[in-house]
């Protein structure tokens, strides 16, 4: 169940404290990049970049109460900054990075004056067909490459090219740093409105604020990072095509958050990781038995996964591991006793 | 000074408010009482801007204030309480103080996650008002308490210190007692004198009468959505059409007073 992060006499417990969660984060990481060989370093570079995304999608879906069905589509306007800038003008990557970052921030924000007037079911809807729509455009362009995608994507350099384990590390102090600034906003006074939100939108109204700018600046922040993560992997992977940012990559994303705990910011990293290693784990199970057995074992499981997290915790597994010790309250709306 | 002044609101073909009109003083406590369905708590959507309006203006302090949004509303210096109370259940107590203290400024909550002083200084503001708010109310031993754990009666008197916290100078309170325990009501009548003496304006609507004449300064009956009397409370007990009004729809605790 929900935790209460601050007590009335204020100060986070110490091993609350954003920075030297983030820091634990980052040393752990740095303990596998050290001890893991290199097929683990790729396949933590991939939960890194989804837990990037994740986190965003958290404060937007867990802490203000939304829901988003088409997160892929900012990261493959992420990837495919990138991957223009580097391809089709030769400029550095890091410049493709902040442009990704910028188009999907301003693609966030007015396509969030349009939809989050909408509620759950609408507003899912909605981001659906944004999700599409950028997919749809991915395939169109011609400058995008189509349907064959650009090759040849630059990497990123500080003097020298990123190797392999350089991404690796690059993808996790972004993590820790995004993890980091989502605790300090969750932790803050203000971060508040946050559950001012999610819980009832015309009592947030009552206290002089229109809810819809909260979501709208946690729907920018949600798509900012999966614009940021989708352009560190365009960059690493080297090639994208639009098969890559699909509906599918959606709805795992949002099965990562709900896995993890959509209320919990260090829920997104464990949420990816379960999901992903699982994933690849069957997927090898599977080639084993028959080649073409792999992606459809790993399709059944994830249903599965998510059939069962949803049976036992629902709040996430990081969530339930939190509130082992603490009578868990349900949260449900009050009931209307009344005369 | 709220002035309502031929208020009316209908849904889809039926009227739900015709030509209301009345005003209410700072320091003065209206009671607005009626049947079910007499357009009470239309009247308190009504005045917030949460239904639109179709003739007839709100007046604030001489300020039109008539088809506003409600957070506008809001920031002008009403509040108002709901039937269900509607605390933000996953934070504790006093963080749904401090939200109300926040709320106003309207925040970029990234910049609060990088504790930029501009947003800082009013956080710290609202923290040490919620703590003193909460220092005085019946709810100071809970502070650290999720809302949500809360008892019925206690969400409910949450809900209407949280709405203190914007300082209003209308309060619109609509059943706050109702699912209150004899102690829990006995607190906010005592809130509600304590708002008079404050010099806010202060209308209520409840459904317990004797309550609802022992603290108001002026009762305005409506049925039908129609003002049918306003008066002190100790004319409307004589008066024989709103006894009839009343007893004809249901009884509303009359009988626990003995006489009226």
């Amino acid at each position: 169940m929900a935790t209460n992060p601050r007590t009335k006499e204020g100060p986070l417990s110490w091993w609350r404290w954003p920075s030297l969660q983030a820091l634990a984060l980052l040393i752990i990481a740095i303990l596998g990049g050290l001890l893991l060989g290199p097929s683990w370093v790729s396949e933590l570079t991939v939960v890194g970049l989804y837990a990037l995304t994740v986190i965003g999608m958290n404060l937007f879906m867990g802490y203000a109460g939304q829901v988003s069905l088409g997160q892929a589509g900012f990261f493959g306007i992420g990837a495919y900054s990138v991957g223009i800038i580097t391809t089709q003008y030769q400029f550095s990557p890091w410049l493709g990075l902040l442009a990704g970052m910028l188009i999907a921030g301003v693609v966030a924000w007015l396509l969030g004056k349009l939809v989050l007037k909408l509620q759950t079911h609408y507003l899912a809807l909605a981001t659906l067909a944004f999700g599409m729509i950028a997919n749809v455009a991915f395939q169109a362009l011609s400058i995008t490459g189509g349907n064959s995608g650009l090759t040849g994507i630059g990497n990123f350099s500080l003097g020298v090219s990123f190797s392999n384990t350089d991404y690796y590390w690059f993808v996790w102090i972004l993590v820790a740093l995004a993890a980091w600034y989502a605790t300090r906003m969750v932790h803050s006074e203000s971060g508040s409105l946050l559950e001012a939100v999610r819980s009832s939108e015309v009592a947030t109204k009552l206290m002089g604020l229109n809810p819809d700018q909260v979501k709208r600046e946690m729907f920018v922040v949600s798509a900012i990072l999966a614009a940021l993560a989708g352009g560190v992997y365009a960059s690493w992977i080297g090639y994208i095509d639009p098969t890559v940012f699909t509906f599918t990559l959606s709805i795992n994303l949002v099965l990562m958050a709900v896995v993890g705990g959509m209320r919990s910011v260090y829920g997104a990293v464990v949420g990816v990781g379960v999901v992903q290693l699982l994933g690849q784990g069957l997927n090898t199970v599977g080639q084993m038995i028959s080649p073409a057995a792999g992606g459809a074992l790993e399709l059944t499981v994830y249903g599965l996964i998510l059939v069962v997290v949803m049976m036992f915790w629902p709040n996430g597994l990081i969530t339930a591991w939190k509130g082992r010790y603490r009578q868990s309250s349900v949260v449900s709306p009050p009931s209307a006793v009344s005369d | 000074m709220l002035s309502i002044e031929g208020l009316s609101v209908v849904f889809g073909g039926v009227s739900a408010l015709s030509a209301v009109s009345f005003e209410a003083m700072p320091g003065e406590v209206v009671g607005i009482i009626g049947p079910n369905g007499a357009g009470k708590t239309t009247l308190f959507n009504a005045i917030m801007g949460l239904v639109s309006v179709n003739s007839g203006s709100v007046h604030l302090e001489g300020k039109d204030i008539t088809g506003w949004p409600s957070e506008r509303i809001a920031l002008a210096g009403i509040q108002r309480t709901l039937q269900t109370p509607q605390v933000f259940q996953q934070i504790s107590v006093m963080d749904n103080l401090i939200a109300a203290g926040i709320a106003p400024k309207r925040p970029i909550l990234t910049w609060a996650a990088f504790r930029l002083p501009t947003v800082r200084r009013f956080e710290i503001d609202a923290k040490i008002r919620a703590a003193a708010e909460l220092n005085q109310s019946l709810l100071r031993e809970e502070g650290h308490k999720l809302a949500g754990d809360l008892s019925f009666g206690h969400q409910r008197l949450l809900e209407i210190y949280r709405a203190l916290m914007l300082n209003p100078k209308v309060v619109l309170l609509d059943e706050p007692l109702s699912g209150l325990t004899t102690q829990e009501s006995q607190v906010v009548l005592e809130l509600v004198r304590s708002m008079r003496a404050a010099q806010r304006t202060v209308l209520l609507v409840e459904h317990h009468l004797p309550s609802v004449l022992s603290v108001a300064d002026r009762v305005v009956v409506l049925a039908e959505g129609q003002v049918v009397a306003n008066d002190r409370p100790e004319v409307i007990q004589r008066d024989d059409t709103v006894m009839r009004v009343y007893l004809g729809e249901e009884d509303m605790g009359i009988e626990t007073t003995g006489l009226l």
